[in-house]
């Protein structure tokens, strides 16, 4: 018996060798790679490092690269519904347990979502089946047909896989949201907002003023209903587990942006959150979305200007707009629309990310938009700097100012107002350039401005401003406030779906879906989202100064989308 | 979408009395007129702004005569799916099949721009004297869409051999996003050939030719959109409107039936 023991176990180990070094060769029923598996879902490419091939809708032949399966089943492996198009969840979980009639798991489907008849109706055929084993899962893949004999909707591919993509997409969705994301318990779900160092002290606060009413009128609400006596019973029974009371993290940051990942990941250990919601950012985001990307941590709607650069698509940080690169990038096709090009173009920066990422996107764009027009490029470092760099910009036909300190620069341009036909500066300029420019200069100068124009119509905001005058909440920041409501309507109405399947990646899905559906707090003229997408609006209007109106500016361009 | 603000609870009890309805709800008969070819099932209304509707709730009615059900049938809001219609979708076995339908969609005289960059007249694009195929899309899109679009992407040799001089129009409704350069990734993707035109534009044209053809989805939200096809023959013919997805054959079939009638 030893003997043979023994045999066995090296039996097993040389297997279990060959396996590891050869994985390709692992056929049904032996271990897949979850990796490989990931690759396939995301990627659509197969084990042999090809894309998949499929049919859809009977003869549509599709690749890998085309769609895969994360297009329609998402990041979360929960599914979504689309065009009247029902796709089910499938995380191991569920594949790998018998399904049956579960209104729970149904239940954004059956009641949450706008969909055409044909969809109501798939939705509530009970769908029992079997659990999935590999097998299952093959002839589910290749042909289309369930474990309990039901034949799939004719838009489920028909994949051509082999042995090993399917072992190795089972071991992949045997991990695909296997776990409750960190930041829930039983009782409550941790929320964090972060506020950088350079914050201003009083939109901090009008930040935070705003979160803790939301935060205490959700709490009282989950309070109400979780005690009401005369609470339905059959509602109690099913929709009890997703009450959670919300709790608000304060993580304020210090020192310069390279040690921020460190203080952000000591905050985390200590507490960890389910998902940092707005916050106020004036630096980078860079850190914070590496550290966001880094835990898959959702980081919903930050007050932040300057987000990472790049598409971000399916990152973990969500912005309302792309800050001052999508402002820069906008004034070089607003000055491309005039009816002449300018002759002589002078941009100004100042130091730090404020000052360098919206030169740089301004002179890319403007390479692309006109060519032939040379932009003069003059950084400078404190006030003595940029009245010399001033001085050189003389009489420019455009000089776009990008400063670090607006304050600052805003006083250097009180007193010596540059003698450029037009003075193109960031929104955030507004009010001092309001308060501090002369009228001559203020006739010259234009802002570039990513938000909604006056009288813009906006319902929501209607809405929002009675409850917060309602609660008695001071709107001294109203921009900061409507976008710190949208971004916990946002987390509000995610939770609200999610009913108790706790993941992150489900809830930034759900998101996506959310944003576009008139929820806009008055703020931007659009805010919509997509699949992977992670900037809600995507172009900025060109407004004059304008003193004598109640908002102080008025838009003298359409609204442009670099 | 749920109506903001409401607690959580009253919403659950609402919708789980307007599902135990649905349960109940019996199964109307949406006209059928016989005229269906291979898989679809044709709508035979010449105008209709609200699909099937008016034919589902008559079908009910019918078929019940009761005067409850019916009274509450009319209180709830369509976009429930409490009507027949959803009831006899979901007893036929083939309810994936798509709906046929002819009408007359005028083009709205907007300024769009296709991928490479260029403004294009949207009424003069289509005012090209043969048959046009047209759908929504965007980019973004990860479940109809991409079917949508490798759907025409497989159709076009297909297509060519039927009659070669045709317009293919895909209007993104997500315009902001779809900028000509990912309109240009996505038609490599897609191997979309020169007479496949994709358009973006201002949100408000790309709405103007949505409303036009009758392709408002709820809320105005996009992730709401549904699966549309169009086609016509020529620049005077009405345009047939597919609704639903379909296969690769079914569409050049449509094409082949909309430009030779006298064959079928």
């Amino acid at each position: 018996m030893p003997r043979q023991a023994g045999v066995g176990s090296l039996r097993a180990a040389v297997f279990g060798l060959s396996v590891a070094l050869f994985p390709a060769l692992a056929g049904a029923g032996q271990a897949g790679d979850a990796a490989a598996g990931k690759q396939l879902y995301w990627e659509g490419i197969g084990a042999d490092g090809a894309p998949i091939r499929g049919v859809t809708q009977g003869d549509v032949e599709i690749t890998g690269a085309q769609f895969s399966c994360v297009s329609c089943h998402r990041p979360s492996g929960f599914g979504t519904s689309e065009g009247g198009n029902y796709m089910p969840p499938v995380i191991g979980e569920v594949l790998f347990n018998a399904k049956t009639a579960d209104r729970n798991r149904n239940f954004k489907e059956l009641y949450q979502e706008v969909q055409p008849p044909g969809f109501w109706a798939r939705v509530r055929q009970p769908r029992v089946r079997p659990a999935y084993d590999e097998a299952a899962l093959a002839r589910a893949l290749r042909d289309g047909v369930d474990p309990g004999g039901h034949e799939f909707d004719p838009i489920m591919p028909r994949y051509d896989l082999s042995d090993a993509d399917v072992a190795n997409l089972a071991a992949f969705l045997r991990t695909l949201s296997d776990e409750i994301s960190p930041g829930v318990d039983g009782r409550d779900i941790h929320f964090a907002t972060v506020i950088g160092p350079s914050a201003d002290p009083d939109e901090a606060d009008a930040m935070l003023r705003t979160m803790e009413l939301f935060f205490d009128w959700m709490n009282k609400d989950t309070e109400g209903d979780t005690h009401n006596p005369t609470f339905s019973p059959n509602y109690r029974s099913n929709f009890i587990s997703a009450y959670r009371y919300w709790q608000l993290h304060v993580w304020r940051l210090e020192g310069p942006p390279g040690t921020w990942r460190a203080q952000l990941e000591a905050k985390y250990a200590e507490r960890p959150v389910f998902a940092t919601v707005s916050g106020l950012v004036e630096g980078p985001w860079d850190e914070i979305g590496a550290f966001c990307d880094d835990l898959r941590l959702p980081c919903i709607f930050p007050n932040a200007e300057l987000p990472t650069p790049g598409e971000g698509r399916y990152g973990y940080s969500v912005f309302f707009n792309r800050g001052l690169a999508l402002e820069a990038e906008a004034l070089a096709l607003h000055l491309g629309d005039r009816a002449s090009a300018p002759a002589r173009v002078v941009q100004i920066y100042g130091p730090g990310t404020e000052g360098e990422r919206p030169a740089r996107a301004f002179e890319a764009a403007m390479a692309r938009v006109l060519p032939d027009v040379p932009v003069e490029t003059l950084a400078y470092a404190d006030a003595t700097g940029l009245r010399a760099a001033l001085a050189q910009a003389g009489g420019a036909d455009v000089l776009a100012l990008w400063p670090h300190d607006i304050d600052a620069a805003l006083a250097v341009l009180a007193e010596a107002a540059p003698a450029a036909a037009r003075l193109y500066l960031p929104s955030a300029a507004k009010d001092r350039a309001l308060a501090a420019l002369p009228p001559e200069a203020m006739a010259r100068t234009r802002l570039v401005w990513p938000y909604d124009k006056p009288g813009g119509y906006h319902p929501r905001k209607f809405r929002i401003r009675g409850w917060m005058h309602s609660r008695r909440l001071d709107v001294s920041h109203p921009r900061i406030q409507l976008q710190t409501y949208y971004a916990l309507t946002m987390a509000q109405y995610s939770l609200l779906h999610m009913i108790d399947d706790f993941y992150r990646d489900y809830m930034l899905e759900i998101i996506e879906h959310q944003a576009e559906n008139e929820l806009n707090p008055g703020t931007h003229p659009e805010l919509a989202l997509g699949p992977g997408q992670r900037f809600a609006s995507k172009g900025a209007f060109i407004a004059e100064l304008a003193p004598d109106t109640r908002l102080g500016y008025r838009v003298v361009s359409d609204w442009i989308v670099p | 979408m749920i109506a903001p603000d409401i607690p959580f609870s009253r919403l659950c009890i609402a919708f789980a009395a307007a599902g135990a309805f649905a349960l109940l709800s019996g199964t109307g008969v949406l006209a059928h007129d016989g005229h269906a070819h291979g898989h679809a099932q044709d709508q035979s209304q010449d105008h209709s702004s609200h699909g099937g509707h008016g034919t589902a709730h008559d079908g009910h009615a019918g078929a019940h005569g009761h005067d409850g059900h019916a009274a509450m049938d009319h209180r709830m809001p369509g976009h429930l799916g409490m009507d027949a219609g959803n009831a006899e979708l979901a007893m036929r076995p083939d309810g994936f099949h798509y709906k046929r339908g002819h009408h007359a969609y005028a083009a709205p005289a907007v300024a769009l721009r296709d991928r490479q960059g260029r403004k294009v007249d949207f009424a003069q694009l289509l005012e090209f004297d043969g048959p046009v195929l047209l759908n929504f899309i965007f980019t973004s899109c990860a479940t109809i869409c991409p079917v949508q679009s490798a759907t025409f992407g497989q159709v076009q040799p297909d297509l060519a051999a039927i009659e070669d001089r045709y317009l293919m129009v895909s209007v993104s409704i997500d315009p902001e996003y779809d900028t000509p350069r990912r309109l240009r990734e996505y038609a490599e993707l897609h191997a979309a050939q020169d007479n496949w035109v994709m358009l973006t534009g201002q949100f408000d044209d790309i709405f103007a030719v949505v409303r036009a053809f009758d392709a408002v989805y709820k809320g105005e939200n996009k992730m709401y959109h549904r699966p549309l096809t169009f086609l016509r023959a020529n620049a005077d013919a009405p345009w047939l409107r597919l609704e639903g997805l379909m296969g690769a054959e079914e569409l050049a079939d449509e094409y082949a039936r909309l430009l030779n009638p006298e064959v079928n």
